[in-house]
């Protein structure tokens, strides 16, 4: 019984490809223009672009197209939840009506996209993670967000809160399987009655979590403090980001995309 | 009535690039009263097979039995046999949560839906096992020291009464008193006909105290059987990560140099035929 198995959001899988190898940044802005895109572009039609897109970076990156859908497991509850609400909300042409249900054509294109745009908002956002580890991820964001520093900005300090959150998500997770099945071998049912018993019954794997959580935040702490850490003023680095040609390259092809996308969109429509 | 395991195989993460495979075909037999180590280099795939034993993980391939129970995939024995075979994880004074050592200690028992004028005597009894007879029952469990943590925690899966008790890693961070006193511990358990499994790195404990070994390396169970033998099998062939016992090294080179000393890791033993040899 392995609970955490299906756990990929924001799990790396280290491998050497050409995406592996872009900046973190080029990745971030990339990410972010994908994201952009998702959005600005309404027509259906289009859609399969989309998914062209995902294939083809999964394929240059190396990782199998069942680990990047996986990424999306854990929001697929809240994506059919979008899709029902706009299928019976949507006002338009009745296509089929039974009590108070009434579906309509406009209905079925707007819970089609919305259901798609997340799916795969989720998805280029898990293709940052599954591509970039996390060390890089916060790095990237420190330097993206290093202009602001002077306006107050905390850059070192969330950068630093990020790498230390995403580095523990995966303890974490060993953690909570670990204790869930040291109470499973006590005989502690977790999977069975109704919510509130489900959530008593979750006592003993939340209190020990905490406990752990909590001591291991104050070992960190007391380590970074020991070895000197004082914030992000004068830190070097040990891996200094290097912005190449390819880089560019990348980036541009993919704002590119984006912007023929909105532009093919508009003419659509 | 026995503890089963037939070329037992698993891999983590099964079909995807992380695939790990943490044992493969993995045999052994865990007679009633009997205390087995199972021993292994890091990574060996020891935490794995405890958990197999007690069917919190099943096995991708082959069998396992418990006193003619079967642990596979849609059992309706798995409850039960979770209940006979008892798991202590390594470090279990880090699943300790209740207010008090009371309350602790009837977790198991309730979830096993024991009697409750069933639920203190058998507490009780349990409690004495560890040693902890004596412990105010309303402390809070957090309160308590280190080695009384452990004990607590092991007791809270006695608590059940056990046919096998499975240990991962119990002696871990403790110092060589303290593994003294949960060494004699888990001997009065076997008396009491408990048999019990005991996962450990450290090979000389295993060889001093322990009925059976099981060596795994990688996933493989390399020797199984008893001290001797699997000490036989090891002078013949290194195992990866685990060093032999410094006396029984030193009992090997004097052969080798002619000696008439016993292949033991009996300190005494070696002395003793190793002062007849040379007068
Ligand atoms: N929950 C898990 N998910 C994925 N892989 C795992 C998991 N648990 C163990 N493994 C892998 O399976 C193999 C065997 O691990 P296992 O924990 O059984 O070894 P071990 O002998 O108990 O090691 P140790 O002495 O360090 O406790 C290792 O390669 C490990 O990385
Ligand atoms: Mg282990």
């Amino acid at each position: 019984m392995q609970f955490m198995n299906h756990m990929t959001l924001g799990q790396y899988v280290p491998a050497d490809s050409f995406v592996h190898r872009l900046d973190p940044r080029c990745k971030i802005l990339a990410t972010v223009a994908l994201l952009a895109g998702v959005f600005l572009v309404t027509d259906l039609r289009l859609f399969p672009g989309w998914a062209l897109l995902l294939v083809a970076v999964s394929a240059l990156a190396k990782i199998p197209l069942s680990m990047v859908l996986r990424s999306a497991r854990p929001v697929v509850f809240l994506v059919l939840i979008t899709a029902l609400i706009h299928v019976f909300l949507t006002k338009g042409d009745p296509l089929w009506r039974w009590g108070i249900f009434t579906i309509t054509a406009e209905g079925v294109v707007m819970a089609s996209r919305m259901a798609l745009r997340l799916l795969f908002l989720v998805l280029f956002a898990g293709l940052l993670t599954l591509t970039t580890s996390p060390m890089e991820l916060s790095d990237g964001l420190e330097r993206l967000f290093a202009p602001l520093t002077p306006l107050g900005f905390p850059a070192h300090d969330l950068a630093m809160m990020m790498t230390i959150a995403l580095r523990f998500i995966p303890t974490l997770l060993d953690e909570t399987d670990r204790i869930m099945k040291a109470q499973l071998a006590r005989g502690a049912d977790l999977d069975r009655g109704n919510i509130v018993r489900r959530l008593r019954a979750f006592i003993p794997v939340l209190v020990p979590l905490f406990v752990i959580v909590f001591q291991r935040a104050d070992d960190l702490a007391t380590a970074m403090e020991a070895r000197g850490y004082r914030g992000g003023k004068g830190r070097s680095r040990l891996n200094p980001l290097h912005w190449r040609a390819r880089d560019g390259l990348a980036l541009a092809s993919v704002v590119a995309l984006v912007v023929a996308g909105a532009a093919a969109d508009r003419w659509l429509t | 009535m026995s503890l089963i395991l037939r070329n037992v195989s698993h891999s983590y993460h099964k079909g995807t690039p992380l695939e790990t495979a943490a044992l493969r075909g993995v045999s052994l037999d865990v007679e009633p009263g009997q205390w087995v180590a199972v021993v292994g280099h890091t990574g060996s795939g020891k935490s794995t097979l405890a958990q197999h034993l007690n069917a919190l993980l099943l096995p991708d391939a082959g069998e396992i039995t418990v006193d003619g129970l079967k642990a596979a995939k849609g059992s309706k024995d798995l409850r039960e046999i979770r209940r006979r075979v008892g798991l202590v994880f390594q470090y279990p004074e880090q699943q300790l949560f209740a207010e008090s050592v009371d309350e602790e200690m009837a977790f198991g028992p309730r979830n096993w839906g024991l009697p409750p004028d069933q639920i203190g005597p058998a507490v009780d009894q349990a409690l004495a096992l560890v040693d902890l007879a004596d412990l105010p029952r309303d402390r809070s469990p957090f309160a308590l020291s280190g080695g009384q943590k452990r004990r607590l925690a092991i007791a809270s899966v006695l608590s059940v009464r056990p046919s096998y008790l499975v240990l991962d890693e119990p002696t871990a961070g403790l110092d060589s008193r303290g593994r003294r006193g949960l060494m004699t511990l888990i001997d009065g358990l076997r008396r009491e006909g408990i048999a019990v499994v005991q996962v450990t790195h450290d090979l000389e404990l295993a060889l001093a105290y322990c009925d059976r070994i099981c060596v795994l390396e990688r996933g493989r169970a390399l020797f199984w059987g008893t001290p001797q033998v699997v000490v036989e099998q090891l002078l013949d062939r290194p195992v990866q990560g685990l060093s032999l016992p410094e006396v029984l090294a030193f009992a090997r080179d004097l052969r080798e140099k002619g000696f008439n000393v016993p292949l033991s890791w009996d300190p005494y033993e070696v002395a003793h035929a190793l002062a007849k040899e040379v007068g």
